[in-house]
């Protein structure tokens, strides 16, 4: 027999939620997390997009340790040191909240020991135990066995879990994004105040320009209750051709973008409280991803589940939807007492008549945003004309439809291309 | 022969966050565990235990208060050395533990140990503060002898031989049981626990006391913060020979050449 039900990799929302639901139906469960606590390593841009979470604990924001949720957002391009601010004031259909992952990770991962679940923080599963051609459990560090009857792996971006078990090929460079955050604390009051907002409202802020250099990519604001977060997201694919190291470059940028008249009012007098830095895996590459195989499933980021829209990222939505799946099929193996790739394929069934759906129209309108000029000949544009438009100095004007024009064509646009430009981006939104 | 060994909940002194400005430590914030020389005790305890087969139990007071986040993190340090072989545990915790200094802690300590135990191990100092007082202030209250620095510890009959390490010499001094023994992290290596051994430990017996301070602190912390450095902040510009010259001057005038 084995020593347990399920044996989950990684303590991140992904596991944790697959844990807790597991253990909920009464099975034996194990959670290895590699960070010295759950969360401990993990961070994201800022912001968890609620639905999928609602289903597994109703109105979990009344409990979970989240800042604020967003009611303000702020769409921003900025130009040399010029910028300009769109701003939506507005709450909409589905709520969203901003977070800090330490926490956040921490409070689901109690939820799974409540629930019954063993979390084991501090140590590295070194990948899956196979035998004969079937996943029967782990290999922990220091050459330790561990067996189960499904492994779930939720180990993450570069899950070598999934690679391991040949689920997926081995990342290379291109295949993947890179993301840099500070946490910036501030009062409470200033970041009301500075950013618009009263009581647990928070604001969502994403910008881009010439900060990344013609680089796919862009900086981004969250406000937590005392806290912002801000950091830059970029491709690494095409900054790998045009920078040595990546994270000084990634380090740098985030300087600059902070540094931007724009931005830095809303940081001033801010204390630095911490900066960390992740992989993001690429859409592209992750198609290629298989899901499940004898005795083991892949969730959240490890079997591609993120969205990398160029500025921000979403995933941890789709982390917790497909743990949500996985733990139902799982456990639907475990009580037909099969735990076989064709036992587990439900867990893919249960993904094409839900998640998938609004996941590949994610997808689409990622492949929509690959076009680099939104990030760099319409930001200019966008600043440049309506500063033409509220330039006032007593000579006479041009109108602002032939600035346009004159704008496009210096930036070798037709104006054509740049209405399905628009519409692309409209659609992509 | 039962042995009790010590376990701090130490703070996570990496873990500790700073504010510059004001000094000020964020001492909430930051994350409790078992204090590294700790885990040598245990290794001991573990090592002594197989020879005697007696039991090991770790004894842990803590001084937090009793919030939720502070026993979780109590019962997580527990289970740590618990993996390493101990069989069991005592926790004494509670509010208005957080005023306790040396004596009350030592007080409460030798309450619980007298009688149940005759080996008592510890680290020489606890991670966070590393005063050293507590075992021989336990020593004093329990009656019993007490040895510093254990470097090795034999046992022989009712006897145990401990090698002390000094700055400029070796000492081997032999002491009757029961007895106190702090030991150096230059005694061990600590074993790493396996994942099943931190499942199990998991399982092991653990007892939680409450603990309301019987005595009054003698010693009490008015404020905690951090030593400002003050910097020089001083830029030498120019070409490598003039640079190297300038500093090697600034260096003198500092007197630090
Ligand atoms: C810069 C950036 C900004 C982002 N912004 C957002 C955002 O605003 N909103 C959003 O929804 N998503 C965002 N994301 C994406 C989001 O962070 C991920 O999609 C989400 O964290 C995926 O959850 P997961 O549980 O699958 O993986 P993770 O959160 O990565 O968790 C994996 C866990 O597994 C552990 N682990 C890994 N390997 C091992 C091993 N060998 N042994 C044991 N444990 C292991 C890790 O320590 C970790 O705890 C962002 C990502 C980045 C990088």
């Amino acid at each position: 027999m084995a020593d347990f039900d399920v044996i989950v990799v990684g303590a991140g929302p992904a596991g944790s939620v697959a844990s807790y639901l597991l253990a909920k139906e009464g099975h034996t469960v194990l959670t290895v997390e590699r960070g010295k606590r759950p969360g401990a390593k993990n961070m994201f841009g800022g912001r968890l997009y609620s639905w999928s979470l609602e289903k597994v604990f109703p109105e979990f924001w009344k409990e979970a340790p989240v800042e604020r949720e967003v009611t303000k957002e702020v769409l921003g391009f900025l130009h040399g040191d010029r910028g300009l601010e769109i701003r939506l004031s507005a709450r909409p259909r589905g709520r969203s909240f901003t977070l800090l992952r330490a926490k956040f990770d921490q409070w689901l991962a109690e939820k799974a020991e409540d629930a019954g679940a063993e979390v084991i923080s501090g140590f590295k599963v070194e990948g899956p135990l196979i035998r004969d051609g079937r996943v029967v459990g782990i290999v922990a560090e220091g050459d330790e066995e561990m067996e189960a009857e499904v492994v779930i792996a939720a180990d993450g971006a570069l899950s070598f879990m999934a690679e391991k078990a040949g689920l997926r090929p081995r990342l290379s460079k291109e295949d993947f994004a890179v993301g840099a955050k500070e946490v910036i604390e501030l009062p409470k009051e200033t970041i009301e105040d500075r950013f618009g907002l009263s009581g647990d409202e928070g604001a969502a802020q994403l910008y881009v320009g010439d900060l990344t250099e013609g680089v796919v990519g862009g900086g981004f604001i969250y406000t937590n209750k005392e806290s912002v977060s801000v950091g830059v997201v970029m491709r690494i694919g095409s900054l790998a051709s045009k920078v040595s190291k990546i994270s000084t470059a990634m380090w740098e940028i985030t300087e600059k973008f902070k540094s931007h008249p724009l931005i830095r009012r809303y940081l001033e007098g801010g204390k630095l409280a911490e900066y960390s830095a992740h992989i993001i895996p690429e859409t592209q590459f992750m198609r290629g991803v298989r899901l499940y195989t004898d005795g083991m499933v892949v969730v959240g980021d490890a079997a591609g589940f993120c969205v990398n829209y160029g500025v921000t990222v979403r995933g941890m939505d789709f982390a917790i939807e497909s743990a949500r799946a996985a733990a139902e099929a799982v456990h639907q193996a475990l009580e037909s007492g099969d735990t076989s790739a064709k036992s587990l394929s439900r867990y893919q069934e249960i993904l094409s008549s839900g998640m998938l759906r609004e996941f590949e129209a994610a997808r689409k309108a990622v492949d929509l945003m690959e076009d680099e000029r939104l990030y760099t000949s319409i930001p200019k544009i966008a600043v440049e004309s309506l500063e033409h438009l509220f330039s006032v100095d007593g000579r006479p004007r041009e109108s602002l439809y032939s600035f346009v024009r004159k704008e496009f064509s210096e930036e070798g646009i037709s104006l054509l291309s740049a209405l399905l430009l628009g519409w692309k981006a409209l659609r992509s939104m | 022969m039962d042995i009790a060994v010590l376990v701090k909940q130490s703070l996570d002194v990496q873990e500790l966050r700073v504010d510059q400005d004001t000094g000020k430590i964020y001492i909430e914030d930051a994350p409790t565990k078992a204090g590294d020389i700790e885990l040598n005790a245990t290794e001991e305890a573990v090592r002594l235990k197989e020879k005697l087969g007696d039991k090991a139990i770790a004894v842990m007071l803590s001084t937090w208060g009793a919030s939720g986040k502070r026993q979780k993190e109590a019962r997580e340090a527990l289970t740590r050395v618990l993996a390493m072989g101990l069989d069991g545990a005592v926790l004494i915790m509670g509010e208005g533990a957080e005023k306790g200094d040396t004596y009350v802690i030592a007080r409460a300590l030798a309450e619980e140990i007298r009688g149940k135990f005759e080996l008592v191990l510890a680290a020489e100092g606890s991670e966070d503060n590393f005063s050293g007082l507590l075992p021989a202030r336990l020593a004093a209250e329990l009656g019993w002898p007490y040895v510093a620095y254990a470097t090795a510890i034999e046992v022989e009959g009712d006897h145990v031989k401990v090698t002390r390490s000094l700055e400029d010499f070796e000492e081997v001094v032999r002491v009757k049981l029961p007895a106190v023994i702090s030991v150096t992290q230059e005694i061990n290596k600590p074993r790493v626990p396996k994942l099943v051994e931190i499942v199990k430990a998991k399982k092991k017996p653990l007892d939680q006391k409450d603990f309301s301070p019987p005595d009054e602190p003698k010693l009490a912390i008015k404020t905690l913060k951090v030593p400002k450095v003050e910097r020089k902040q001083i830029v030498i510009e120019g070409d490598v020979e003039e640079v190297a010259e300038k500093l090697v001057q600034a260096l003198r005038e500092e007197g630090v050449l």
